[in-house]
């Protein structure tokens, strides 16, 4: 053992998990070394002074004020969560109507080459009832809770419709050739403005809706989005690369 | 299964109530890792409640197979690491602070304080600043070590980094901070026993 890489051994002694055979060595070269014995004495009273630290109180109101910033965020996230059931709502009747009059035009097209117009209507009404009683189910399960076939097929259009919200997200990937070069590139590939960059993240300037929809729907071709910011609909989003293991 | 256990389960599901009741199972330890991170109470607070709030609107992403202690500190950690990246704190090298505290501190022979609280107070607030201004990971691994009493294996899975490098990390951390504290250390200790 020589004295060059004795920190190692010095802390690892100190915490008692160098194992028998390199504990010994240790030992026996601290008999012989009055540098490293110092060294060892100076860490051992450094750790000590260290733990003494200890914890200080929480400050004066921290958990009030942690409360009231929790409850805002479920208002907000129950406000999010009311919004998006909206948007579907509407999605969803469009499409189905939209699929009804398809039905009406082709698959009944053999049977009935000209439909009454009442019929029509008829139809469609029910279809559109049909469709939002389907909803009212999904909405008392959760919403979320389950994925029906339906929702499938909306995959697309409800994506259309997600975007950025606030000012940070954490965009988790798993694609270790993602970087923040990559996402300058979409940046200029679809015309927006970047403000900064650094090694892990960038920073894009968002001057219309219609850009976040744009950046929501390019960051999720590349991992999964989490959008954490505080501060809503700012002009200025920052992108966090993280790794999905993380 | 325990109290954490259940705890995170409720707020898993949506209980607010229970999530605040496992807030208080953890708040003054994370504020505390905080401060020994920036070594300023005001920071502390702000990324402490951060780490919070993160880690209730992420609930749905933990995994049930890691230790929700764990995982929150792993917010922690990276809630400071992007701070300290925010504020691009410029790292003093540690024997400009000696020198600043040294002069800052000093120990006037009319203080009115009893000698052992002083010198008490201006060991522990050299020592703070020194944890403070090394490289993340390498204070967070000594506070966690030294402060928190994690295991080289939980702190390696709360810092995603192998065992193996926690254990440099944490020598390293030791030896940065003996040689900056050097001449002192042994004084505290003597003047500590008179």
């Amino acid at each position: 053992m020589n004295c060059k890489h004795i920190d190692e051994y010095i802390s690892l002694y100190i915490d008692d998990v160098l194992n028998e055979r390199d504990k010994k060595e240790f030992e026996v070269h601290l008999n012989q070394c009055p540098q490293c014995k110092k060294k060892l004495k100076e860490t051992q009273k450094l750790v000590s002074l260290i733990k003494e630290i200890g914890e200080e109180p929480l400050p004066q109101g921290f958990r009030d004020n942690l409360i009231k910033k929790l409850e805002g965020s479920r208002k907000m996230q129950t406000r999010n969560l009311l919004r998006w059931v909206g948007a579907m709502a509407g999605v969803i009747i469009i499409f189905l109507s939209v699929r009804a009059l398809k039905d009406i035009k082709f698959t009944d097209g053999i049977d009935r080459e000209v439909m009454p117009s009442e019929e029509i209507a008829e139809d469609m009404v029910s279809s559109i009832q049909n469709s939002a009683d389907k909803f009212d189910a999904s909405q008392e399960e959760g919403v979320s809770a389950e994925t029906t076939s339906m929702e499938n097929d909306l995959e697309d259009k409800r994506e259309s419709i997600m975007k950025i919200q606030s000012d940070l997200v954490e965009l988790y990937v798993q694609d270790i050739c993602i970087s923040p070069e990559t996402l300058k590139l979409m940046v200029i590939n679809n015309g927006l403005e970047l403000i900064r960059s650094d090694e892990d993240s960038v920073v894009i300037e968002i001057k219309e809706e219609e850009e976040r929809n744009i950046l929501y729907k390019e960051l999720s071709k590349m991992g999964e989005i989490r959008d954490i910011g505080e501060n809503i609909g700012s002009t200025e989003v920052k992108i966090i690369i993280k790794n999905k293991s993380e | 299964m325990n109290i954490e256990t259940q705890l995170v389960e409720k707020s898993m599901d949506g209980d607010l109530d229970a999530f605040e009741e496992l807030v208080l199972l953890f708040d003054k330890k994370i504020y505390n890792y905080c401060l020994r991170m920036t070594n300023n109470r005001s920071d502390a607070e702000d990324l402490a409640q951060e780490v919070f709030l993160k880690v209730y609107k992420n609930l749905k992403n933990f995994r049930k197979d890691s230790k929700f202690s764990t995982w929150i500190y792993r917010i922690a950690y990276n809630t400071c690491v992007d701070n300290y990246r925010k504020k691009r704190l410029k790292l003093l090298p540690l024997n400009k602070i000696i020198d600043e505290e040294q002069q800052e501190i000093g120990i006037p022979s009319s203080d009115p304080l009893p000698e052992e609280q002083v010198i008490s107070n201006e060991k522990y607030s050299l020592i703070k600043e020194c944890i403070a201004q090394l490289k993340p990971r390498y204070k967070s691994a000594i506070i966690l070590r030294d402060i928190h009493n994690y295991s080289y294996r939980e702190i390696a899975e709360i810092l995603g980094i192998p065992i193996g490098t926690v254990k440099s990390d944490i020598s390293r951390a030791r030896a940065l901070l003996r040689k900056a504290l050097e001449s002192r250390l042994m004084e505290y200790g003597e003047r500590r026993v008179k």
